[in-house]
């Protein structure tokens, strides 16, 4: 019988290690923890997206109002809305489809699946072992070799996982990287960028040409004016300069915003490639620098709500 | 796809670069009434541009969409793999309430006379 006992256990154990080995030795695997991060980290830009897409959706109508109101026909196109609830729509069906991934990524991944597996493992072993009592040799061989199956559970839902991910990591790069296209960038090439940063040039062009016009005026009127007259003109001039400084603030502020949202997507479509590698390091990497753009993007986001009219004006330019 | 994709990004390119051409000229310019003429024309151009965005929007839009539908291939593939796992853990559940059952059929055996 202990000769039995010896020769069962040195095949579990042998076999127990070698798995422990392998997920510490850097085999490629998934750790659940960073499932659930690189999800909160969707979810985060997620809501960043909408709540640009809204801002974006404003700015455009406000300057949309002032062009018609010039014109003597109103028509829809004039009032048209650019990012259009159906395209949007569209954004919220991917994001959600990525969540609903991350969630089946997780629950396959769940460390207490292995450990529910060896429990009826070892159930059933006691029943058999109730049984007949030659018909397992030992309680700690039954043990052992629960944990070897549920370790060998944990294994091959690590393989399933990997390989899945690394199948759907094409599809993710697309729905990332053409979401971050859709953004744009700061080099006048189409996206949402450099639509956002013309209409800014047409606000601060209106103050810029007030400026100019009172300038040219205040001369005709004064060819040679008095000192409080030049005052008086200054003190009004002042007021369209703190108001030119206030819009190219929140110009800054919005660009930074769309500049962080596109840096956060391209983040999530370089972590996803990493959990599909399985390179617990490379995403570990990835996320701690999505994380802090996720956290820049959020405080921009706050300073360019700040710098709307109506809510209180900060005096100073945001920090880049 | 791609050549309409082509074409309308040229056709944004182009409005772009007018934009800032009139926007060049503008703040070169003395003739105030000239200078509001010109940022009227740039709005104009301005609104241009959100109508050819808005169509590069949806094209976006279309690409994501395709891509969507492989993310949700590949939860199912997961699905079915959790379901494997929990397929097994059932049937070793299963033989457990059988062996009990055994168990208590013996038990009831031992004790006939």
């Amino acid at each position: 019988m202990s000769k039995f006992i010896f020769s069962a256990r040195i095949p579990v154990n042998l076999c127990t290690s070698l798995l422990m080995l392998c997920f510490a030795a850097g085999c490629p695997s998934i750790q659940p923890a960073r499932v659930t991060q690189f999800q909160q980290s969707t979810d985060t830009v997620h809501v960043q997206a909408q709540t640009t897409f809204r801002a974006i959706n404003d700015l455009v109508t406000e300057d949309e109002l002032d062009l018609v109101v010039k014109k003597k026909d109103l028509t829809e196109s004039d009032v048209a809305v650019m990012l259009a609830p159906t395209e949007i729509a569209k954004w919220e069906k991917a994001f959600s489809a990525v969540d609903s991934y991350c969630k089946s990524l997780a629950a396959l991944l769940d460390p207490s699946l292995a450990t529910d597996l060896e429990q009826s493992f070892v159930g059933a072993a006691t029943e058999l072992k109730t049984l007949d009592k030659n018909a397992l040799p030992d309680p700690i061989i039954s043990t052992a070799f629960a944990e070897v199956a549920g370790m060998l559970i944990e294994a091959k839902a690590q393989a399933d996982a990997l390989k899945v991910a690394s199948s759907a990591d094409p599809s993710m790069q697309v729905v990332f990287t053409s979401m971050a296209n859709a953004i744009g960038s700061n080099d006048n090439k189409p996206g949402l960028i450099t639509t956002v940063s013309k209409h800014w040039t047409n606000r601060m062009g209106v103050k810029d040409d007030e400026f100019h016009r009172n300038f040219d005026d205040f001369y005709k009127a004064h060819p040679t004016p008095s000192k409080d007259e030049k005052t008086t003109f200054e003190a009004a001039q002042r007021q369209i300069v703190l108001e030119y400084i206030q819009l190219r603030d929140q110009r800054d502020a919005q660009l930074l915003t769309l500049t962080s949202l596109r840096k956060s997507l391209l983040g999530l479509a370089e972590a996803h490639s990493a959990l599909a590698r399985g390179s617990a390091a490379d995403l570990s990497t990835v996320l701690t620098k999505l994380q802090t753009e996720l956290d820049g993007t959020k405080a921009l986001y706050d300073q360019f709500k700040a710098l709307k009219p109506g809510a209180a004006k900060p005096a100073t330019k945001p920090s880049t | 796809m791609a050549d309409a994709n082509s074409s309308l990004t040229d056709l944004y390119n182009t409005l772009v670069k007018a934009h800032d051409q009139v926007n060049a000229q503008r703040v070169q310019t003395d003739d105030d009434d000239l200078r509001d003429a010109m940022l009227t024309e740039m709005m104009e151009i301005t609104h241009r541009i959100d109508l050819v965005q808005a169509q590069l929007f949806t094209q976006e839009s279309d690409a994501i969409d395709n891509g969507v539908a492989k993310v949700d291939a590949a939860k199912t593939d997961l699905d079915t793999a959790l379901s494997k796992v929990n397929s097994l853990k059932s049937f070793v559940n299963s033989c457990t309430a059988f062996l009990k059952v055994v168990d208590t059929a013996i038990d009831l055996a031992k004790k006939l006379p």
